[in-house]
């Protein structure tokens, strides 16, 4: 398929698009598949990659019982780290351990009866870690683990006139919108540094749960006895 | 900066030589942003009462009782026993003198024969009804409740997709209202791992609910909640799954038979909880999709 690279002064969008689908460049949404680049899609704009580590602090068992011969279960919940991103606004973003995309109150951690979630929760300023510790006849001891978080940028508004600006050291094409001072996620066949996914995680049987990560990794939790076999999810790269 | 145009392939490097656009590697963007909120309740636990009970020690001195009863026993008693007795004493005994035509009186030994009442210690069988002192059957009660196994889940659309664009991915933003804390036997209230009332990174499940086998960890009940795409929509779907489980919670201790038979545990309470719980959740939801 050959490739176009049309800019119109006049209007100043920029694309990149199949010259046998001329509709590509006037509405590229609906032509999607002769699409390279075009200035009218909003891409998407990592604002920040965090790769913090977070110590889990250790979590000490329940008190005897009455009423059964196990002891009481002794839950704590609570934010046990954040990190300021100041971006001023809630960003979308994911969150991973390693490669595997996490799901929000994801078990991290398993200590016989024991076990401890977490999930990640976002404000204006800061990325937050928020953990559950279920401790049943097993204490927890202290954790260390390194998260990987993504946040991505709102839509990139164009600003300024300029269709094409080009200099040694920039290329700005569409009043800002592609801009080499900006870094684009790419899609990643090989060695993605993360995953996006459209489809389910993780699903539930026999009270149990199995999760299946966009990258593949398959956390079954027993007696899970489901068929669940995920949908692989699409690796990209910086 | 470099841009490169050759071989049907347009990409451009930034001045450290690094690559920021390249046709020849697709890049997502965003199609749609979608927010919405969804109310749902995972549904009740339902339970079954089940108790039993096992004699573990008849006649146990920790069950001391009384029982109003006939019972044929030997046991001494003092009774009023009559009955005839020969009676000796002095009498005054009077007897005519034909010498001297008078009568002559004077005392006299003399023994006869009498009825006697007298007080006597009797020992013998005999019935007797009473309240006797007696030791009741001990008892080990156990009591609880069964969860009857149970799947299910309810599935909302979110939004449908501009032009029916196939997406290929998601970024969920969520938070979470819980209108509802579910209860269950096991475990009083039912929490819940997410943070509550703040949005919280919710790609593509999220696990809402989770209980486990006190003993082992093993969950018997989970709950989740999917954000996906199907059919030109975005779609939420909310799922349940508890099997078969007997309370770990269960109530027993030992009771004797005299109190209640059948006997039973204080404390079970008489309506089992149900374990429904009721949520909120807001989302916002961007769709994307990747270029060719």
């Amino acid at each position: 398929m050959a490739k176009k690279l049309y800019a119109d002064g006049t209007t100043g969008k920029v694309a990149i698009y199949d010259p046998a689908v001329p509709g590509a460049f006037t509405n590229p949404l609906a032509n999607l598949n002769a699409v390279y680049f075009h200035s009218d899609l909003d891409y998407v704009g990592v604002a920040a990659v965090l790769d913090f580590t977070v110590t889990h602090p250790a979590r000490g068992t329940g008190g005897s019982s009455t009423q059964h011969s196990y002891l009481e279960p002794n839950p704590a919940s609570g934010l046990v780290s954040g990190l300021n991103h100041d971006l001023g606004y809630v960003p979308h973003a994911l969150v991973f351990v390693g490669n595997d995309m996490l799901p929000a109150n994801m078990q991290i951690q398993t200590s016989g009866s024991s076990y401890r979630t977490v999930a990640v929760d976002l404000t204006t300023t800061q990325v937050r870690v928020f953990e559950t510790a279920w401790v049943y006849q097993h204490s927890l001891p202290a954790l260390t683990v390194t998260y990987k978080i993504v946040l991505f940028t709102p839509k990139i508004s164009p600003s300024g006139n300029e269709t094409l600006h080009i200099t040694q050291s920039s290329f700005v094409a569409s009043r800002g919108k592609l801009n080499t001072a900006y870094n684009y996620l790419r899609r990643a066949v090989s060695s993605p540094m993360f995953w996006f996914s459209k489809g389910k995680t993780a699903d539930v049987a026999n009270g149990s749960f199995k999760i299946v990560t966009a990258n593949g990794s398959v956390i079954n939790r027993s007696p899970y006895n489901g068929s669940f076999a995920g949908e692989a999810g699409l690796g990209v790269e910086v | 900066m470099s841009f490169y145009a050759s071989n049907n392939r347009f990409y451009i490097t930034n001045s450290a030589g690094k690559v920021i656009f390249d046709t020849n590697k697709p890049m997502p963007h965003i199609v749609q942003t979608l927010t919405a909120q969804v109310s749902v309740s995972f549904p009740q636990v339902d339970s079954t009462y089940w108790r039993s009970e096992t004699k573990i020690f008849s006649g146990s001195y920790f069950c001391p009782t009384q029982v109003y009863e006939c019972r044929y026993v030997y046991g001494c008693e003092w009774e009023n026993v009559c009955g005839p007795k020969q009676v000796c004493g002095y009498k005054s005994v009077c007897n005519y003198n034909v010498v001297t035509g008078q009568y002559e009186c004077g005392l006299q030994w003399v023994c006869e024969t009498q009825n006697v009442c007298e007080q006597q210690n009797v020992c013998d069988y005999r019935w007797k009804c009473q309240n006797w002192d007696t030791y009741g059957d001990l008892y080990e009660i156990r009591q609880g409740f069964d969860y009857t196994a149970k799947d299910w889940q309810a599935t909302y659309d979110l939004g449908s997709i501009t032009g029916g664009i196939q997406a290929d991915f998601l970024l969920v933003n969520c938070q979470a209202t819980r209108t509802a804390q579910g209860n269950l036997s096991d475990i009083g209230p039912i929490p819940c791992g997410l943070p509550l009332g703040s949005w919280f990174v919710a790609n593509n499940s999220s696990i809402v609910e989770v209980v486990s086998d006190l003993r082992d960890g093993e969950p018997f009940l989970t709950r989740i909640m999917s954000v996906f795409v199907e059919g030109g929509k975005v779609k939420v779907q909310f799922k349940h799954s508890n099997r078969d489980f007997r309370a770990v919670r269960g109530y027993w201790e030992q009771a004797c038979s005299f109190n209640m038979f059948p006997p039973f545990v204080g404390g079970i309470p008489t309506t089992p909880p149900t374990g429904i719980s009721s949520y909120t959740f807001n989302f916002t939801i961007q769709v994307g999709k990747f270029t060719i």
